[in-house]
């Protein structure tokens, strides 16, 4: 039989293994729990112990002599948690005994009387031939989880689009709310999700990246999906990873302290409009510095043991567990541009995450020094990337993290790039091209680093931090008019031009709009929760009751004076 | 002097905060609290205790915050010490409540722990690893510890004070104390450096007649306020 393993579920002795189609095999197989114990003939005394093995492992205590005990009832892990310390719960007794019998999730295999034939490779970009269902609900407003509409799409076509309660059935189902009629063989119910950009497929993807169930993933962080790549790229080195991971900080001084506990470096641009501006962006910067300059935690404190100090591990051969998980990661990302763009954006997402992850508390693969590394030689990179731009002749104009907008002669750009590149060891890349760009300030003239819009090389708008979700839409709607109007000009002075031009006029329009609009333009989205602004204050946008007229206008005429400074 | 130098000046280091009055209480002991409803307060007197006893090494519970470098360095300024005690502060971070014990067991000398109850959990285990030590242990709390932690929390501490805020200043109530009775202490207005101004750090120093420890002694006994302006004990 073949088909794509959707979901499984341990049983006494056997795994249900459900496919495709509603298909459903039951496997023999026992569960693998890693303790460690004094005495392993003990652990014979409980009944759901079938073997038990004694195996030499790494961890971050050094050297250990674990036993993997195969279980025959998973409920016995509970017991041992208890009882024992337990290693490599990540990825799950359940991921890892699929791993054995050859069936990871959502790819290709065949069932046979001798068991199960992996039909692909671990790594490869097929997605794979199931059905796939995806509910959104919406209202007047916008999207909404309680809303009278939804939106059915089946392997990511538009199948329905009404109002009432759908229905339909597949093998992977979310829903973004209740839909007690979709039926499917795994089903997500909007609310208990945590991270879902971008959706179903992103979900699928991330389950194919970390070889695990999307049960085991969908009601958990990103962070979850990372740590469990990781993961196995420490059981390929039998690196035993303990349940709760203690860290104990190497003590900094105070002047340590406060050069190593910083952010990535921004600048504050000197506001204004720049005509002929260039957006470099470093690839995945954070990423790729963990990878290149091979910075883990396990190395880490191997070095602080070794030599009573820290220093980064570049020159080992081997690159560390976390550096490891990252390339593969990477690599995957980069072959997935061009197969589907949403699913190299579920992969971007992991690669995100995994450098907030690498200082987290609770990560298993986290330490704070390894954090500290990444941000430190970002901020290097990006001193450097600015002394080497402007070796070349260019101006900065600004720097945001991994982002450097710089001005300067176009035909020295790419001999610029190359000599950033080869200084920096990261990959750079042009990430716009802009006719003119503006940086905003506030009414104080203190400029604001991370709002920013312009025309690009090819007339279009590229903004940033302009448009945000707890603006009502009527404002919204009226600074992309004024922008649209600016980039249709080709240099800053007749952008400035235009839009003075132009301000008077669309401000008397959409503080009349304010007064007599649809209920759309008032509503904002306060905390992810849509409001309007009544005569009475505040209430959520499910039905339009009222609003407040001079509220909105009084916003319309604060972002038109702004606009008035910026321009002027 | 760097990390080393540390080490080697942990010998002879005394955890001070530089209140002649509160020095005074927790000078002898081996394990002190001092705790506060008022995280300002606690705070503004963590930070310049840790001044004041550089070089020292210091213990910060918690997800972020507890110590502020720059305020440091400002209180630093105000008492006219050498930037180098920048160097003169070992500084240990335990984010989760697990890592607290072995964190807090792992230093050697007199140690500074800010909110080592920060969580609410292993209360147990953070006070056996405080009451293990060897050096000196000065734990500040912002929180009102007669409601959280345990009974064990509260018995290891030799000393455990509470500061208050009142009209026109600050006191201390001594909880526990070996060597004096249940009673309260006034503090100079001045405890702060964030909002008072630079010219007032100048009233923390006290010139008392006598030794702190005798004046708050006698005072205590003869039931007046000494020369130090120190109060009435709660008459035990």
């Amino acid at each position: 039989m073949k088909g794509y393993v959707v979901d499984a579920l341990p049983k006494r002795g056997s795994l249900r293994v459900f496919l495709d189609g509603f298909r459903e095999v039951s496997v023999r197989t026992t569960f693998p729990v890693y303790v460690k114990v004094e005495d392993p003939e003990r652990l014979y005394e409980h009944p759901a112990v079938k073997e038990v093995h004694e195996e030499d492992w790494s961890s971050f205590e050094g050297r250990l002599k674990l036993c993997r005990v195969e279980l025959e009832d998973l409920g016995a892990l509970n017991y041992f948690r208890r009882k024992l310390p337990i290693y490599n719960l990540l990825p799950s007794p359940i991921s890892q005994a699929l791993f054995r019998l050859n069936m990871p999730p959502l790819r290709l295999i065949e069932v046979g009387w001798n068991g199960a034939e992996l039909l692909q490779p671990l790594n490869s970009l097929e997605f794979p031939e199931v059905s796939w269902v995806e509910v959104k609900r919406y209202d007047w407003f916008g999207p909404y989880r309680s809303g009278r509409f939804y939106r059915l799409c089946r392997n990511g076509t538009i199948e329905r689009d009404e109002e009432g309660e759908p229905e339909a059935v597949g093998d992977l189902a979310y829903c973004d709310g209740r839909c007690p009629r979709v039926k499917a063989t795994f089903k997500v119910e909007g609310g208990a999700e945590r991270v879902w950009l971008p959706g179903l497929k992103g979900l699928m993807e991330r389950s194919l990246a970390s070889r695990s169930l999307p049960r085991e993933i969908a009601y958990s962080s990103i962070g979850k999906s990372l740590t469990i790549n990781e993961a196995w790229v420490a059981m390929e080195r039998r690196f035993a990873v303990p349940e709760l991971k203690v860290n104990v900080e190497d003590g900094k001084t105070l002047s340590q302290l406060m050069d190593d506990d910083k952010a990535g470096l921004m600048f504050f641009p000197r506001p204004g409009i720049y005509d002929n501006a260039y957006q470099l962006d470093f690839v995945s910067m954070y990423p790729s510095i963990i990878v290149s300059r091979n910075i883990s935690p396990e190395l880490i404190q191997e070095a602080a043991t070794a030599a009573g100090g820290i220093e980064l591990s570049s020159s080992r051969n081997e690159l560390g567990i976390v550096p490891e998980a990252i390339r593969r990661l990477i690599e995957r990302r980069e072959a997935l541009k061009a197969v589907d763009r949403e699913r190299a954006d579920a992969v971007k997402l992991m690669l995100v995450a995994s450098f907030g992850y690498l200082g987290y508390r609770n990560s298993k693969f986290g330490r704070v020094e390894a954090y500290e590394q990444v941000t430190k030689e970002a901020r290097k990179a990006m001193r450097v990337a600015v002394e080497v731009a402007e070796g070349w002749g260019f101006s900065i104009i600004h720097g945001i993290i991994d982002s450097l907008m710089v001005q300067g002669p176009e035909e020295r750009l790419d001999d610029m790039l190359a000599d950033v590149m080869s200084a920096t060891r990261l990959k750079v890349r042009v990430d716009e091209i802009f006719d003119w760009v503006a940086f905003t300030f506030n009414e104080q003239g203190e400029p604001h680093p991370q709002r920013y819009f312009g025309r690009t090389r090819g007339g279009g708008l590229k903004a940033r931090g302009m448009l945000r979700s707890n603006q009502p839409n009527l404002v919204k709607w009226f600074l992309a008019e004024v922008m649209q109007r600016a980039v249709q000009e080709m240099t800053g002075v007749r952008a400035k031009r235009a839009v003075l031009d132009i301000l008077p006029s669309l401000e008397e329009k959409y503080v009349s709009l304010s007064r007599s609009s649809s209920p759309l333009a008032f509503v904002m989205e306060i905390k992810g929760t849509p409001y309007i602004r009544g005569r009475s204050g505040f209430y959520e946008a499910i039905r339009y009751v009222d609003h407040d007229p001079d509220y909105y206008a009084a916003w319309v005429i604060r972002v038109s004076r702004e606009l008035r400074r910026w321009f002027s | 002097m760097g990390y080393s130098g540390i080490q080697r000046a942990q010998e002879v280091v005394f955890v001070k905060t530089g209140l002649g009055s509160l020095d005074a209480l927790l000078e002898e002991d081996h394990v002190t609290e001092i705790f506060s409803r008022d995280p300002y307060l606690i705070g503004s007197l963590c930070h310049r205790t840790v001044v004041e006893s550089a070089p020292v090494a210091v213990v910060v519970v918690g997800e972020r915050g507890g110590l502020n470098p720059y305020l440091l360095l400002r209180i630093l300024r105000a008492l006219g010490r050498s930037a180098s005690v920048r160097d003169l502060v070992l500084v240990k971070r335990a984010f989760k409540a697990e890592d607290v014990p072995p964190t807090i067991s792992s230093l050697e000398g007199d140690v500074v722990v800010i909110d080592p109850y920060h969580h609410g959990k292993l209360c147990g285990l953070i006070a056996a690893a405080v009451r293990e030590r060897d050096g000196k242990t000065v734990l500040f709390s912002p929180r009102d510890r007669r409601k959280a932690c345990g009974a064990y929390s509260w018995h290891v501490p030799s000393t455990i004070i509470e500061l208050r805020s009142v009209p026109h200043g600050f006191e201390a109530l001594v909880l526990k104390s070996p060597r004096f009775p249940e009673m309260v202490v006034n503090l100079p207005p001045a405890l702060a450096f964030e909002e008072r101004g630079l010219m007032l750090w100048d009233q923390t120093k006290e010139k008392p007649n006598k030794p702190p420890a005798e004046a708050i002694a006698e005072a205590a006994r003869e039931g007046r306020t000494s020369p130090c302006g120190y109060s009435k004990s709660l008459g035990i």
